[in-house]
């Protein structure tokens, strides 16, 4: 979906797209998707989320636009796909589904999005550049990029320690830094997800990281306070990407 | 950040924190912060994150320091230019967003779960 826009937009100006996926479990975890879509623009691996310490990324998928001279013109953002991209395929009947997959895909059938807006928007940037009302000034990039406290920040640290504790195989010393980070910047759905796709589902397949929550043979082992399909009915799923801001 | 050593090399520090050493402080854009005891060469992890205000938590375990970013202004960006980012491809290879001046660029995040 992505690369054919990136190769009809790299048609009309300098521009170039660039696919970041943030894993702990590092090129293991993205691979088989790289190299199922085969992308010509750079895909790169963040290990440690960077995306988040540096640019605020708290959800995916996000984007970020940086002009020709290196300057941000829209900061992290909800970044639905292309509009005209084909559907995905249909998802198998539920009834082929343990129970929480079924709930947790009728959640996210309730995530909203601005496909139309979001694209008319970069068209426009890629067309008319600075001179595009979507492009931001430097005060409104910084005004619209997250909110970051001292609580915000230590957050981020106990992320960054528990990601280098899971790359050393130190699982269970990891658990305890996540859950310090989750508790300090409760925005981030990136470290919650990341966390949880981490635990052992009790599935085997290519779905086995989207479970995100208890076992159903052992819920009490569940070292986490929330889960995916709680969080996001607690928040509601039309709440779970923020709505595009012109 | 994340660091092995308390005394690293002051450059490390920079580009691994994004702030620069000059006269007046600790720079990135715009916004210095004034230190009490700039660094040399090298540095002690600990003591300029106290000085910047950085948040830092450790693991005695494996000796790691990890750093924060700063929160001032309380806004995730202090400025819209944007900070250095030099990530691995699938082979390992590292590619420098810097490689891309002169484009319009969009950062797509994804995630594998």
């Amino acid at each position: 979906m992505w690369q054919a826009l990136r190769n009809e937009l790299a048609g009309q100006a300098e521009f170039e797209l660039v696919a970041v996926g943030l894993d702990t479990l590092g090129a293991e975890g993205c691979r088989p998707y790289i190299e199922a879509a085969a992308p010509e623009h750079p895909s790169l691996i963040d290990q440690h989320h960077q995306l988040a310490e540096k640019f605020g990324v708290i959800n995916i998928p996000s984007s970020i636009w940086i002009n020709e001279a290196g300057v941000i013109v829209r900061p992290a953002e909800a970044a639905p796909a292309p509009p005209s991209a084909p559907a995905d395929a249909p998802p198998p009947p539920a009834g082929e589904l343990p129970p929480r997959f079924a709930q947790m895909m009728g959640e996210a059938a309730k995530i909203q999005s601005d496909p139309q807006d979001y694209h008319h928007a970069l068209r426009d940037w890629i067309g008319k550049g600075e001179a595009s009302r979507f492009a931001l000034g430097e005060d409104q990039v910084i005004a619209r990029s997250r909110p970051r406290d001292e609580n915000v920040a230590l957050g981020h640290a106990h992320f960054e320690l528990a990601s280098a504790l899971e790359i050393r195989g130190e699982h269970d010393l990891a658990i305890s830094h996540f859950c310090a980070a989750h508790e300090l910047v409760p925005d981030s759905w990136t470290f919650r997800r990341q966390a949880w796709s981490l635990e052992q589902s009790g599935v085997t397949g290519p779905l086995q990281r989207f479970w995100q929550g208890p076992r159903e043979d052992a819920p009490e082992e569940w070292p986490y306070a929330g889960d995916w399909l709680t969080d996001v009915k607690k928040i509601g799923a039309e709440n779970y990407s923020e709505r595009f801001k012109p | 950040m994340l660091f092995r050593r308390n005394v690293i090399n002051t450059r490390a520090f920079e580009e691994a924190s994004g702030w620069t050493f000059k006269p007046e402080g600790a720079c990135k854009g715009a916004t210095c912060i004034p230190l009490k005891n700039p660094p040399g060469d090298t540095l002690d992890v600990e003591d300029i994150a106290a000085q910047m205000g950085l948040p830092v938590v450790k693991d005695k375990t494996h000796g790691l320091i990890a750093v924060g970013p700063e929160s001032i202004g309380a806004k995730a960006l202090t400025t819209a230019e944007a900070p250095r980012l030099v990530l691995p491809g699938l082979d390992g290879q590292p590619f420098d967003l810097a490689s891309l001046l002169g484009k319009k660029v969009l950062i797509y995040a994804w995630a594998p779960y």
